[in-house]
């Protein structure tokens, strides 16, 4: 696979060159080349069914010409309120389909045709939710506030519910996991789950995800079995992959990789099939994890770099840190210390950037381990600190002793 | 081509069923089930360059964002934060012409986002506001775009910027132009060249200059546009800015069109090309790619047209350029209606005419119904056709009857 673009790489290092010092300038040059040089040299070393699982489209320039008609042919047709309504589910399927600028789009629309407060809601959770795949916190926030405060007024308890599910998220993607559960906690008390099904499957699945971060396995299990019965019942495809990656995360970070990558094919033969893109990113690089546990650094790489191709065309960004940190990973075992150190800051800045602490802390653990190769105490001690004051402030102990073993390691 | 396999299409129609009468419905889904592209299935007899401009192949952003993530990285060590912010700022831009938005977003928001509010970096938190805004206007996100504007302004104002105000004034008037509100383009365009003086930024000048001349061409003002173009032409030239100096072949291009000089307009679109497939700056591919189609179409070559306009949608999808895409569709109808495909036709101007209307471009909006007004005469469909041609004559007339360029999105910098 060739990595660059040489025009455009030309064009960078005429960027570059403005900027930095001769020897600044010719260091970065050396850094940049040397990664891209390791990469490529893994692409060739690719066997069958990896190739299979790897063969994704990922433009679907079409489809924005088919719903561009749809929706002009639907509002001569529809009456306006039906017709906001039929856009808030035509947004929905463009968001779960990772088509967020289109999602945007069309929810946007919807917001400012309608004169019903439901459907406004609707909207504006529809918008949070776009938001929130951007990694964009304060404005899916905002939207949310919108969107409670008309459930609120129309006494709809779901909208209520789905709200409090999203803040949920949004606190477990900034590593905030004792508030994620408050408010996922909250949204289940308002439903019940024999009437709302798919709600309760994906409150299910997201406290099955929390338990596993507190590193509560049976719990966590539990809940995600109990997602996936609820999914399977429903026909929904697209969330059983999710809830099978999810389970094997379960079993990855217990050790037991083969029940993982049990879960893992079964999920990524499910989203395959219904080409759910921005779910088999995640299952490629969950994979690429496994790989790269068990020294499989080729294929390791390999699922990275294809579940970077898929995460930067749907836009999600958190997922391309995670990747990020797990190319550093591969680079440090393969001793390219200088690409590794790159990788992983690169991870770490986008992090950070994003408020992302829980995967920030992850990095900052690989970062730990890394400096201590590179016989950096200062930097390695600095980064296991950081990492250990996030896990024990969430109770994680297992990931807390890891990294004390690491520290007591560096000052031996 | 085949759209059967796609799982989201049997989402789509599911929902269709759901909302339309079931023989609508059917009615629809084998409409759409007609592939509205290639239907002319001609040979293309065409050169080396056309074969080439179409068969360009787009680059993946993920490799992009490879090379500018280790550069970020690293710089953030290597350089002091002043220099380092510029730098942001510089990247922002490039994947914003790169037609990388949303990293280009990413990029800016994250300067910002390293700014504190104590007015330390006020500069620097004008220029990255000011970023946001383009990269919201790059995508018809008008309310976004003017509430970072203003943003930036008022800062600006807080530090005495005269070259910030000018670049905010310019920036308006781009977003009034784009909304077909001419004179209120006009006035802050001027307002923008107040704040300079004759020394001041060589760059912002030329920007002015070229949005002026955009202003020009589509007043009819032809001799002041190409003044306009030329004196921004030197400027970017002397910059090297190669980028900002493709846009303006590109908008020479628009006014040769505008003119009927179809062939000196493809050169200039051809020289907008050349630079910026190139470097790949897909934010000019795509006009320029419309520009062709556009006069292809008028050429009655229905062909090359249609792979232009293709080719031209793949780029517009690519950087949600969704203005561009209310375009093609026009071009799209104008090329069905030369083949007396009268339904497809109607279909697509409908499609331009209610995007247009979404993103509020009045302008193209009225262009749009002229051409569905006209389709509607041509099949004797007298009093629809009076709507549109009515709401259009409306438009022009409010604009004070200016003569106007059919069919073609220009450029503003």
């Amino acid at each position: 696979m060739q990595l660059t673009y040489s025009k455009f790489e030309h064009e960078l290092n005429r960027f570059l060159k403005g900027y930095l010092k001769d020897d600044s300038y010719d260091h970065l040059q050396e850094r940049l080349d040397s990664t891209e040089k390791e990469v490529d040299q893994i692409s060739e070393k690719i066997n069958n069914f990896y190739q299979a699982q790897l063969q994704t489209d990922i433009s679907h320039s079409n489809d924005r010409i088919r719903v561009d008609r749809i929706i002009t042919f639907s509002e001569k047709k529809l009456q306006n309120e039906k017709f906001c309504k039929f856009l808030i589910e035509l947004a929905r399927i463009c968001l779960a389909e990772g088509k967020l600028d289109l999602a945007n789009e069309i929810f946007r629309k919807a917001n400012k045709m309608t004169n019903d407060d439901f459907v406004k809601a609707e909207s504006f959770l529809g918008l949070a939710g776009v938001f929130s795949k951007r990694a964009n916190w304060s404005r899916s926030i905002e939207m949310i506030s919108q969107a409670k405060y008309l459930y609120k007024s129309l006494d709809y308890y779901k909208g209520i519910a789905k709200c409090e599910n999203l803040l949920g998220t949004i606190y477990g993607e900034l590593g905030d996991i004792l508030k994620a559960k408050k408010y996922l906690l909250s949204s289940l008390s308002f439903i019940k789950s024999d009437d709302d099904v798919e709600l309760a499957a994906i409150l299910y699945t997201n406290l099955g995800i929390v338990y596993h971060i507190q590193e509560e396995s049976t719990d966590s299990l539990n809940y995600l079995e109990k997602a996936l019965k609820l999914y399977q019942t429903l026909g929904k495809a697209k969330n059983t992959a999710e809830v099978n990656l999810n389970i094997g995360l379960v079993y990855f970070d217990n050790g037991n990789y083969s029940d993982a990558i049990k879960s893992f094919d079964t999920a990524i033969n499910i989203a395959k099939e219904g080409e759910y893109l921005s779910v088999l990113c995640l299952l490629y690089l969950a994979k690429a994890e496994v790989l790269l546990r068990q020294k499989n650094f080729y294929y390791a790489s390999e699922f990275a770099n294809k579940a970077l191709e898929i995460s930067h065309a749907a836009d999600d960004k958190l997922t391309i840190a995670d990747i990020y940190k797990v190319k550093g990973i591969v680079a440090r075992e393969l001793n390219d210390f200088e690409a590794s150190e790159t990788y992983l800051l690169n991870s770490l800045r986008i992090n950070k950037s994003f408020n992302n602490e829980l995967n920030a802390a992850e990095t900052s653990f690989e970062l730990g381990v890394l400096y201590e190769m590179m016989h950096d105490p200062k930097s390695k001690i600095s980064h296991l600190k950081r990492s250990k004051e996030y896990f024990t402030d969430i109770g994680a102990s297992d990931k807390v002793k890891k990294i004390e073993q690491f520290l007591e390691i560096s000052s031996a | 081509m085949n759209f059967n396999n796609i799982k989201i299409v049997k989402e789509l129609k599911e929902l269709l069923k759901s909302y339309l009468t079931e023989s609508f419905a059917e009615d629809f889904i084998k409409i759409l089930n007609e592939d509205s592209t290639l239907l002319t299935n001609q040979d293309l007899n065409i050169s080396h360059l056309e074969k080439s401009q179409i068969e360009y192949e787009l680059p993946q952003g993920f490799n992009y964002r490879i090379s500018v993530d280790k550069v970020l990285t690293l710089c953030a060590k290597l350089l002091p934060a002043e220099k380092y912010f510029n730098l942001m700022l510089d990247l922002s831009q490039l994947m914003l012409f790169a037609g990388e938005v949303s990293y280009s977003l990413e990029i800016a928001e994250s300067l910002l986002g390293k700014l504190h509010s104590n007015g330390k970096h006020a500069e620097f938190k004008a220029d990255a506001n000011l970023m946001i805004s383009k990269i919201y206007w790059s995508q018809g996100y008008w309310d976004d775009c003017s509430y970072f504007i203003s943003e930036a302004m008022k800062t600006f104002k807080s530090i005495e910027s005269e070259a910030g105000l000018a670049k905010c004034e310019n920036l308006m008037g781009t977003l009034y132009g784009e909304k077909g509100e001419f004179d209120k383009a006009q006035e802050h365009l001027e307002k923008a060249l107040t704040h300079l003086n004759m020394k001041d930024d060589i760059s912002t000048r030329a920007m002015i200059e070229t949005n002026l001349g955009v202003i020009n061409t589509i007043r009819g003002n032809h001799e002041k546009a190409v003044w306009n173009y030329k004196n921004a032409m030197e400027r970017f030239e002397r910059l090297k800015d190669n980028r900002r100096l493709a846009r303006v072949y590109h908008n020479l291009g628009m006014l040769f069109c505008q003119m009927e000089k179809y062939d000196d307009a493809l050169d200039e679109f051809n020289k907008c090309i050349t630079i910026s497939k190139e470097m790949d700056y897909l934010s000019n591919c795509a006009v320029a790619y419309i520009g062709k189609a556009y006069i292809y179409t008028q050429q009655k070559n229905a062909a090359l047209a249609e792979a232009y306009t293709d080719k031209a949608m793949e780029l517009a999808h690519k950087i949600n350029d969704t203005l561009s895409i209310a375009d093609l569709y026009k071009i799209k109808g104008m090329i069905q209606n030369n083949l007396e495909n009268f339904e497809l036709s109607e279909e697509m101007f409908e499609n331009s005419i209610r995007l247009n209307k979404d993103f509020e471009n009045r302008l193209n909006e009225a262009e749009s119904s002229v051409e569905l007004g006209k389709l509607l005469e041509k099949t004797e469909r007298h009093e629809e056709a009076n709507i549109y041609l009515e709401s259009a004559q409306n438009y022009f007339k409010k604009i004070n009857g200016q003569k106007l360029t059919a069919g073609l999105v220009q450029q503003s910098i």
